[in-house]
């Protein structure tokens, strides 16, 4: 009771003597439990309370603290509002040497440059926005490249804003299916379009036309009078200009693709729109799953999107382990990759020419390995479309890398594969060089080895010839294929031309059969790999070296055989001898790939056919006595058609 | 009258505070419940999203160290939630993100669930270099809010130095300051670095978390997990006025201090003695993200706190030779050994008042001198692929030792008298130089 402080309104408790005694305790005892009772409860609530309020004013506290917590900068730049203005006014102007288009004052097409940019000028804006979705150029003046343009136009999308103009010549090879087509655009003049007119159009894609002027040239050796052609085009609503697809995340990501680009088909098409989600069916055993894999891109928007397709719809690909680099901040290949859900990863051009690419490569490569650290990583150049991205064949071989320090890399494609040299699908060769599309690296010999000199940006050197040289190759050799498993479609990679892709890559076996076994994997290891060669060279079948190469006869007509020939090769330089062969048998020839020690493997007419080089080869030793090294001199005088190296 | 009065009275106060009690103690129970089904909401939905989630809570994990189990019995708490009731109205939770498909799935998800939600996003690390490379920004934090209890989930990526990377917390000038009490988290108030965690999967308060195996080492690793990445904007700056020279030596050179760097690493991990790049290794990774390949040799520091008797020993059995060994562990304290043809020097730092300082020692005189540096804390970094600690005032550090001019290479150093915190120490009394001055 003691410890008890009084209530000052509660009156003091004086017993009274009335009671009896008993009942004078029994009250005493009563209200001391009460009172007790009333002033714990009372205590208790009294610092329960204040702890609550304490709590609360700490949390307060710590809110306004919170707001002098680190602030970024507000990054979000302040837009435009799309619909502020309704209506755009277009400018566009065609002439000999000259063609621009204005959207709104801003130029979005301006090409004064001379001998470049030949024909019809074709641009597709969006109708809700007025933003740019696609520019192309169709040289008309050259075939087939009208055919291109049906093509492109009839994937716009309906109610896009087509503009149209002429530079130069664009009516040469317009043949009237074209002119058909821009009739039912709307054209009131391209049935009468001729020899160097010039012309304008503004139309919307199944509507109204805006505007188009035409100026006729007068003579054939004149061109017609500059045209420029101002209209305006009344802006839609955005709800018009989409398409209902289901709301889901992918759609939500083709639904901003479609709204940003044109030209890629029925991807963006209302009705049954082409996947961007692939579910290949998974491999089983998938050595590759967790590999990183690099997509090396420059500006080529449309086969990148080809590329990452068929990547993506490959077995056993890992879309999370896939990164696209593209070289310079272009919009359109990065809208790509987005669509596709992927990660892209931008990079600031640095020098100029080949050592652009090699430093693209480079950072693209140290990047991978940052971004994904595991110890391989493969590589594929946007110069090849990958079928099957040779997931299967990656994922029974990649272990190798690990458990023989004599490879270097392994690759998916075989330059000597051509329709009439390849023959099996599960059959691999060790080569020296190494063939750069699509291969897989090991992280310790990039860190370790490659990344520290890799040619500096002041040194104009191709990367892959420069991985190729034997102070970087170090006598280590590469895995590949009999049958590649990339197929090259060209025209494409910074320095390679049409012309050099029809005679080089169109020939090109390329495997279509998923998942195939391959044959004993381990034999390829280095000293296993020795064992085989002398295997084969020991039932091997001499051909007769009396005959002439180059003839379909020089093959006996059987199937299935293995036969050896030798040719003549005095050093590593002297290959006048393969050249010449590998001319007449139509594979690679612009210089010594695919070998193994100086020895080529290939198939002719179903036969393994084993080519020595006598006497650099080792295994020049199994040559007969008898037979004389084939030698083949180069004709006197070669073409002048000197192609570019890849 | 007055007794009735009284005893009324008193009736009615007991009455009063026993409800007022009650309803408090609803009320607690309702906290305890709402902060259980509050995490057991977010578990479920992180479960069907398949995160790859671990509790990473200080408070909770601190709850289930060693010692504080021990005293878990004598402890009397709520039993339904012992654990995840910290008091703080937090609970953060760390995902692997190297193993998660973001899925903004989750998110919707948890929204539908009742959640708040604030995404904070920062430029990816991974893409930081001397290369000029930009990325689309990458979650670093989730933070879920339901009934003024939040849940922070912190994104753990994966780095080449082989250690997990969480970003610092930075909101932009948009966001709700009010949406969670910003100070009291665990995470994000700078970057931090972490070893790979072993995961063990346990029940906690009836939820099924995965927790780190190792509590307390976690918690430790926690507390000294500040990260700096380097300045690659500056450094690419510096290398354009003073290209790397790319001479095949210098390549040898990088390659071999590469090595000897992650030996070393691993040496003193081994033997749990903190270290940090000093002198020139440090001003390398300052200035250039790299190692400056004139400098010839690789310097450490680690505090004389922290020295142990079996250093010597461990070197010379990873195949390291001492050089030589000046000083005692009193004074002036300095080992030199040698790797290939690389020297690895270790300074020992004491600390004395608001500075700290090593020592030098001139062979041939017995000359003594004391390099002076303010104090410092110690940060994580990464150099040639691996995570070591570099003084966090970096820019105090070098500058210290160097000089404001430490960004013009300077070619000819003597370590006498070239840095700018260098004092002469006097001279070791000739009788102590077998002792104090061993050349090897």
């Amino acid at each position: 009771m003691e410890t008890w402080t009084p209530n000052p309104r509660a009156k003091p408790f004086i017993p009274r003597q009335q009671r009896s005694l008993y009942l004078t305790w029994k009250y005493h005892n009563f209200y001391c439990f009460m009172c007790a009772g009333a002033v714990l409860f009372l205590l208790i609530t009294v610092v329960v309370n204040i702890k609550v309020i304490m709590d609360t004013r700490r949390v307060a506290n710590e809110d306004e603290a919170a707001q002098d917590y680190d602030a970024l900068p507000n990054m979000e730049t302040p837009r435009r509002p799309a619909n502020g203005r309704k209506v755009l006014d277009i400018e566009v102007y065609s002439s000999r040497s000259k063609v621009y288009v204005a959207v709104d004052g801003t130029t979005v097409l301006e090409d004064d440059m001379r001998e470049q940019g030949r024909g019809i000028h074709v641009i597709v804006l969006n109708q809700a926005t007025g933003h740019v979705m696609a520019k192309r150029i169709f040289d008309t003046y050259s075939p087939h490249e009208d055919e291109a343009m049906i093509l492109f136009l009839n994937m716009v999308t309906r109610g896009r804003v087509l503009i149209f103009t002429i530079k130069d010549e664009g009516t040469f090879h317009l043949k009237d299916a074209a002119k058909n087509l821009l009739k039912t655009l709307g054209s009131q003049v391209s049935l009468n379009l001729s020899w160097r007119d010039m012309w304008t159009l503004v139309v919307k894609k199944g509507g109204q036309v805006y505007g188009e002027k035409h100026a006729k040239s007068p003579a054939l050796s004149t061109w017609g009078d500059p045209v420029l052609l101002k209209t305006e085009v009344q802006l839609t609503a955005s709800e018009e200009a989409e398409c209902h697809w289901a709301d889901t995340e992918l759609n939500r990501r083709r639904k901003l693709f479609c709204s940003k680009v044109e030209g890629y088909g029925s991807i963006c098409s209302c009705k049954d729109p082409a996947p961007i989600e692939f579910n290949p069916d998974p491999l089983i055993n998938n050595n590759v799953f967790s590999v990183p894999v690099a997509v090396i891109a420059g500006n080529r928007p449309n086969y990148l999107y080809r590329m990452l397709r068929s990547l993506l719809s490959a077995h056993g690909v890992n879309p999370q382990m896939v990164t696209v680099f593209i070289d310079g901040y272009y919009e359109e290949p990065m809208d790509v990759v987005e669509l596709f859900g992927l990660k892209g990863v931008q990079h600031t051009p640095i020098s100029i020419k080949n050592a652009r690419v090699s430093q693209h490569y480079k950072a693209s490569l140290t990047a991978t390995f940052n971004l994904h650290p595991v110890s391989f990583s493969s590589f594929c150049q946007l110069q090849m479309l990958l079928i099957c991205f040779s997931c299967s064949f990656l994922s029974q071989t990649v272990h190798l890398l690990d458990e023989d320090d004599s490879l270097y890399c392994i690759s998916a494609w075989n330059d000597q594969g051509y329709e009439h040299t390849a023959e099996d699908p599960a059959l691999l060769y060790r080569v020296e060089s190494m063939p750069g599309l699509g291969w897989v690296l090991k992280k310790s010999l990039y860190k370790d080895e490659l990344e520290p000199k890799w040619p500096t940006p002041e040194k104009l050197w191709d990367w892959d010839m420069w991985m190729r040289m034997p102070e970087q190759r170090k006598g280590r050799e590469c895995i590949i294929p009999d049958v590649s498993r990339s197929y090259h479609f060209g025209i494409i990679g910074l320095n390679m031309n049409g012309y050099f892709h029809e005679v080089y890559f169109k020939k090109h076996k390329f495997n279509t059969v998923p998942n195939v076994p391959l044959k004993s994997v381990d034999s390829l290891k280095k000293d296993a790999y020795e064992a085989e060669i002398q295997n084969l060279l020991k039932e091997a079948e001499v051909l007769d070296h009396t005959r002439n190469p180059c003839e379909d006869s020089f093959l006996p007509d059987s199937e299935g055989k293995t036969y050896v020939m030798f040719i003549k090769m005095e050093t590593e330089t002297d290959t006048s001898t393969w050249t010449e062969l590998a001319k007449c048998l139509h594979v690679w020839d612009l210089d010594v790939r695919g070998n193994h020690r100086g020895l080529w493997r290939l198939f002719r007419k179903r036969n393994h056919v084993l080519v020595v080089a006598v006497p650099i080869s080792p295994y020049s030793v199994k040559k007969p006595a008898a037979v004389t090294p084939i030698h083949l001199e180069p004709p006197p005088k070669e073409e002048g058609a000197a192609v570019e190296q890849l | 009258m007055l007794r009735v009065n009284r005893t009324v009275v008193l009736l009615l106060l007991i009455a009063c505070s026993s409800v007022f009690l009650l309803f408090q103690l609803y009320y607690y129970r309702k906290y305890v419940n709402k902060v259980s089904l509050t995490v057991k909401k977010f578990l479920a939905l992180a479960q069907r999203y398949r995160l790859p989630l671990f509790l990473a809570d200080t408070a909770a994990l601190k709850l289930l160290s060693q010692d504080a189990l021990r005293q878990r019995d004598r402890l009397v708490r709520e039993p339904h939630c012992s654990f995840l009731c910290t008091g703080r109205p937090i609970t953060s939770f760390a995902l692997h993100a190297n193993l998660w498909k973001y899925d903004p799935g989750f998110l919707l998800a948890a929204e539908q669930k009742g959640f708040q939600l604030l995404t904070l996003t920062g430029k990816d690390p991974r893409l930081a270099s001397l290369d000029t490379l930009s990325g689309e920004e990458i979650p670093l934090h989730f933070l879920l809010r339901l009934h003024d209890y939040i849940i922070q989930v912190v994104f753990l990526y994966e780095r080449s130095g082989n250690y997990m990377w969480f970003g610092a917390l930075r909101l932009r000038a948009d966001t709700d300051r009010s949406f969670a009490p910003f100070r009291q988290l665990d995470y994000g108030r700078h970057a931090g670095a972490l070893d790979r965690q072993e995961l063990v999967l346990t029940v906690l308060d009836g939820l099924d978390v995965r927790v780190p195996q190792n509590v307390s080492r976690f918690l430790y690793e926690l507390r000294h997990a500040r990260f700096l990445e380097c300045r690659y904007h500056d450094a690419r700056n510096f290398l354009q006025l003073y290209p790397e020279d790319s001479s095949p030596q210098s390549l040898d050179f990088r390659r071999k201090v590469k090595t000897l760097l992650h030996r070393v690493a691993q040496i003193l991990t081994k033997l749990d003695i903190p270290f940090w790049l000093s002198s020139g290794t440090c001003l390398g990774w300052f200035r250039q993200c790299s190692v400056i390949s004139y400098s010839r040799d690789v310097d450490i520091g680690i505090f004389i706190v922290d020295f142990r008797s079996d250093i010597i020993a461990a070197f010379r059995d990873a195949g390291l030779s001492l050089k030589h060994k000046f000083g005692k562990v009193e004074d002036s304290l300095e080992l030199s050994f040698l790797s290939e043809d690389v020297k690895l020097d270790i300074f020992f730092f004491y600390e004395d008042g608001d500075i700290v300082w090593n020592g030098g020692t001139q062979a041939k005189s017995g000359r003594k001198f004391k390099y002076v540096f303010p104090r410092f804390s110690l940060c994580w970094a990464e150099l040639l692929e691996l995570k070591v600690r570099v003084p966090c005032e970096t820019l105090d550090y070098v500058t210290a030792n160097y000089g404001a001019t430490w960004n013009i290479p300077v070619r000819s150093w003597d370590w006498k008298s070239s840095p700018s915190n260098v004092r002469e120490n006097g001279v070791w009394p000739p009788s102590e130089w077998a002792e104090l001055i061993q050349v090897y």
